[in-house]
């Protein structure tokens, strides 16, 4: 690994995570292992039809079962009957009178004394359902006859104008044009979604969950139950996992539990099976796109021309801000003098996609780098060559216009990928394999991508995060974030920032599950912006801190404080040799009365961005990231098997080298599953793939025997110690890279995802 | 939802059970527990064979195999006599499912849950199984093809269970088997096919493309008739084909099932002819 050299304490360090023990033996509590005196178990009424008139709720007979506590409707709620944190165009429950708009649209719920009791009354509810017909395909929506929402199927429009195009096209000697479909794709966490809602006196109401947001969760809390942010306090239970599916669809579930709460004045308990969980909750967005790319013979990019389509399904929920990342990584990590791009956000009668890892990026990455494979193909201009001519370096500008001054390592991850995967070598093998091989053909795919980190300019009214660290007597040390821990390993690096300031063991200091009691309002734990926000929060903090304990050292020793070192529980005058440890230095400091609390604030200097031209800043930096993926595929079933991949990110540095191959790997695993397996299929709306059964994750046995990482690090001067995001980019070259490698492996180009087998071999079959 | 649990220790306790309305046997539970929670069945006993004594054994029975119904796929995996005699039948075992439910499903849960691409199943076709049913009148042998009547339909009736499945050795014969599933492992069936092959005896059976798993005896009467060389793909094709009469379903089209299994059988027999030449 090319990581510089480490920081004077665990920065750089291999680190063993800190909630690993309690998540291996069982003792970390998720959601659905909370129990409260008296409380109910909660059950939805889904309205089971795409598009219609509630006409009526009969609740006559769920009430006859024994053990019903209530059913409770939109007539129950007290506050504002709506959700949704971008566009108010969602009600929390459906009213008699108003529209359905999917399949999935929840319609009451039930409160009974046990899980199954509200099952099984849920399931006697009957609700009179004038039908209207469904808007079912985007093509069908753009026609704008039915309407899913007056007064417009496609409300949502974003762009970009750089240069000129027509120009660019004029002085292109190649034009290149390609169609691209990219399908949904379920988060497929593993702990479903869930959420306890509990009367408190000290409070209104405390929220226990598994989320990413715990502030979403508590401001739409607020407005269904017409109170104030003071009184309802949110508590983030352990997460497994969430991967975007946990952003905001848990204010979703926490209202309709926070309904039942209310007016049971009981705790509520609502935790999703997996078919409810499917068949209810967000998804990555189907985006149709079509690409017209001009370039010079020699294959550097001229113009690029761009339609996306997206389908929001049947609320805009945050449809709006993933198309804003749609919008800017559609050119993909190149500079290119002239880029038009338009994308367009399309209602229809489905689920409603929202946020998941890559928010609308991966998409159209997979389309620009199937466009930039096919460039190579017919300019025969090696795929890296091709990408090192074109790519993004200090002094260029992205697509939206944005220079470049700082943090730009594309260049070194193709170099390094070239290296890793021994690229030479690697072309023969492939061809070797092939010239031998009649019914399996290999091919060998390249990515590269380039990632925003955090919000960017759409969302930077929320980007800002706190911290509170507080020392106590004893020398432990507690620190409370708002960004959560949801298995991507937040505590761990949070914890060593903060051993890294103090000089304290990584031991002795607690990073607390989030809750709203203490750390104020810090935005979501979304867009790879963890470890920079919350990091940097903690570390200004923590060195705030630190500088106190200085004073109280210097006044112990007579030190000077230029001269004190700390790591390793200790102190050090590096003149006199004079040491003390964390413990005896903070027990001086307590008796003097200093005040060794203390609350960090991060946040970015505002991003100049102009909407209407799509041109300015879009991100505070940006990931990057190349790939090398060697498929094989069966020609007599369409069946691929990803054989080596060799992966390179630039991460700015590696705070925790561990916890980055970690999430690389996951991302990875992920991305292949988008790439070739995971295809949610429908009928007149409703989902039939809703557990995993028919939805087709990846196992242990489909992960390549090689998986190749490597880190580059091209230091983000405002991150901590240079860091910028992981946990998206890790995903984001991979369905490009898998989908090249089928297309050279067969000689067709692969220009939908999932390539399914049925549709390799349909290619396949093509004339 | 609800049911109760019975937990027979011989087999006289379980077969006054069977005489109960809306009762099921469970041996692993692998597809009755999944099928349960699905609400596609809602029987209100269950009878377990878990605590009865004895049908976990795999019996040399001369030219025949004898697995006892309590045995699993893990079980059967580790096998001598299979090993040695059945070699297509630990093809197909490997192919089911992960540890844990090989761990837990049985061979015979396999036969009497009927499913078209019941793993196991093509090797017993293959292996002119019989189906050892036990029931108030006594025991009786039924062949497997007509003991599977349809998609989860058995011949089994009232107070009737399954107590063994019988099937010839085939450990002088060539095994070829191939499973189409949607990823590597954990998958079921969208096409399968499994071949028996001696000098110009063949053996053919095809899963997951007709209401249940098929065996091709026209083609196999033409391969013998070729005298087992095949000059004509087509015409030896065609009488396979008859047989395969897939649907559309969440899994995969009709039209990539019978795809799939063209190319399967077309490279089968170009590897079955460089491997004779």
């Amino acid at each position: 690994m090319n990581t510089v050299e480490n920081k004077k304490n665990v920065i750089g360090s291999k680190i063993k995570r800190v909630d690993a023990i309690p998540k291996v033996n069982g003792k970390a509590k998720f959601a659905a292992d909370l129990y409260f005196d008296r409380m109910v178990y909660c059950y939805l009424v889904l309205a089971r039809k795409g598009h219609g008139i509630l006409k009526d709720i009969d609740v006559e007979k769920a009430l006859d079962v024994p053990g019903v506590v209530g059913v409770y409707t939109y007539k129950d709620i007290p506050g504002e009957n709506q959700l949704g944190e971008v566009v108010k165009d969602m009600p929390c429950l459906v009213s008699v009178g108003e529209k359905v708009r999917y399949y999935g649209d929840v319609v009451a719920v039930v409160a009974a004394e046990t899980y199954e009791i509200a099952k099984e009354a849920a399931e006697k509810i009957s609700l009179e359902i004038e039908e209207l017909p469904a808007v079912l395909t985007i093509e069908k929506a753009l026609e704008d006859k039915i309407r899913v929402h007056e007064p417009t199927n496609v409300p949502i429009h974003k762009k970009i104008r750089k240069g000129n195009v027509e120009d660019g096209f004029k002085h292109s000697d190649e034009i290149f044009e390609g169609e691209f479909y990219a399908h949904y794709q379920e988060q497929a966490y593993l702990e479903p979604q869930g959420i306890i809602v509990t009367p408190d006196i000290d409070y209104g109401f405390t929220v226990y969950g598994t989320m990413q947001c715990p502030y979403y969760v508590q401001n739409s809390v607020a407005r269904v139950l017409a109170t104030s942010l003071n009184r309802v306090r949110v508590i983030q239970t352990e997460t497994g996992g969430a991967f975007g599916g946990k952003e905001d669809v848990p204010s979703y579930v926490a209202s309709y539990a926070a309904v039942a709460a209310y007016n049971t004045g009981r705790p509520a308990k609502l935790i999703y099976d997996r078919e409810t969980d499917i068949q209810t909750t967000s998804k990555r967005h189907p985006i149709k796109s079509h690409y017209r790319i001009g370039v010079s013979k020699e294959g550097k990019l001229r113009a690029v021309e761009i339609k996306a389509y997206m389908d929001m399904g049947a609320y805009a929920t945050l449809s709006p801000i993933v198309m804003f990342r749609t919008l800017v990584h559609a050119a993909g990590s190149y500079d290119i003098p002239n880029v038009k791009v338009d994308v367009y956000g399309v209602y229809t009668n489905k689920i409603p996609p929202g946020a998941f890892r890559g928010f609308g990026s991966p998409q159209v990455l997979f389309a620009v780098e199937a466009m930039m494979d096919e460039i190579s193909e017919k300019l025969s201009i090696d795929p890296i060559k091709l990408r090192l001519m074109n790519t993004l370096r200090e002094g260029s500008r992205t697509a939206t216009d944005h220079l470049l001054t700082e943090s730009v390592g594309a260049v070194k991850t193709l170099e390094n990928i070239r290296e890793i995967s021994n690229w030479e070598h690697l072309n023969k093998e492939v061809e070797a394999f092939n010239n031998t091989h009649q019914d399996k053909k290999r091919g060998i795919g390249v990515s590269h991508i380039f990632y925003g980190v955090s919000l960017g300019a759409a969302g930077q009214h929320l980007d800002a995060s706190g911290s509170h660290v507080q020392i106590n007597a004893d020398g432990t040390v507690d620190v409370r974030i708002g960004g959560t821990e949801m298995g991507q390993g937040a505590k761990t690096v949070i914890a060593m920032i903060a051993a890294e300031e103090l000089g304290q063991h990584i031991e002795k200091i607690n990073v607390h599950q989030p809750d709203t009691a203490f750390v104020p309002d810090s935005g979501p734990t979304v867009a790879s912006r963890t470890t920079v926000y919350s990091g940097n929060a903690t570390r200004l903090a923590a060195s705030e801190l630190r500088q106190r304990l200085i004073d109280v050292f210097c006044n112990l020793t007579g030190a000077l404080a230029e001269n004190v070192q700390w790591g390793n529980g200790k102190f050090l005058d590096s003149l006199s040799g004079q040491e003390i440890s964390f413990e005896n230095l903070v027990e001086h400091a307590f008796r003097k009365n200093a005040k060794l609390n203390e609350t960090g604030w991060y946040k970015t200097a505002s991003l100049e961005w102009d909407a209407e031209k799509g041109i300015g800043e879009a991100y505070v930096t940006y990931s990057f990231a190349s790939q090398i993926v060697v498929v094989e595929v069966n020609l007599n079933t369409g069946q691929t098997k990803v054989v080596k991949a060799y992966t390179s990110h630039d991460v700015g540095k590696a705070l925790n080298p561990e916890g980055i191959i970690g999430q690389v790997q996951g991302g990875f695993v992920q991305g292949m599953g988008y790439a070739l397996f995971e295809d949610l299929k429908f009928k007149n709306g409703q989902i039939l793939t809703d557990n995993f059964n028919t939805y087709i994750i990846p196992t242990i046995h489909e992960i390549p025997e090689e998986l190749i990482i490597d880190i580059v690090e091209e230091p983000f001067s405002r991150g901590p110690y240079g860091a910028k995001g992981i946990g998206e980019p890790s995903l984001m070259p991979t369905p490009a890279a898998i989908a090249n490698a089928i297309s050279r492996a067969i000689g067709k180009r692969i220009k939908r995802i999932p390539a399914t087998p049925e549709y390799i071999l349909k290619l396949i079959k093509e004339d | 939802m609800g049911f109760d649990v019975f937990l027979p220790e011989s087999e006289d306790e379980l077969m006054t059970l069977l005489m109960r309305e809306n009762a099921k046997i469970m041996a692993g539970g692998t597809d009755l527990l999944v099928r349960i929670r699905a609400g596609r069945i809602n029987p209100d006993k269950i009878i377990s064979l878990s605590k009865i004594q004895g049908m976990n054994e795999i019996t040399d029975v001369g030219d025949r195999i004898r697995v006892g119904c309590r045995v699993t796929h893990s079980m059967a995996l580790n096998s001598n006599v299979l090993k040695e005699h059945s070699p297509i039948m630990l093809m197909a075992l490997k192919e089911i499912g992960s540890p844990q439910i090989r761990n837990r499903g049985t061979i015979v849960g396999n036969v009497v849950n009927a499913s078209p691409a019941g793993d196991s199943l093509i090797p017993l076709y293959l292996s002119n199984a019989k189906v050892v049913i036990h029931g108030p009148k006594g025991e009786r042998k039924l062949p497997i093809e007509e003991f599977i009547k349809g998609p989860g339909k058995t011949a089994l009736s009232m107070g009737e269970f399954v107590r063994a499945v019988e099937f010839e050795k085939s450990g002088s014969w060539h095994p070829l088997f191939y499973k189409v599933g949607q990823r590597t492992a954990m998958a079921i069936a969208i096409a399968s096919l499994g071949l028996l092959i001696k000098g110009d005896n063949l053996r053919i059976a095809f899963g997951s493309v007709a209401p249940t798993v098929v065996r091709a005896y026209k083609a196999e009467r033409y391969f013998k008739r070729s005298n087992g060389i095949i000059t004509v793909m087509d015409e030896f094709m065609e009488r396979c084909l008859e047989y395969v009469s897939p649907i559309d379903d969440i899994r995969a089209s009709a039209w990539y099932r019978k795809e799939v299994i063209k190319n399967l059988l077309k490279s089968a027999f170009d590897f079955w002819r460089k491997k004779v030449l």
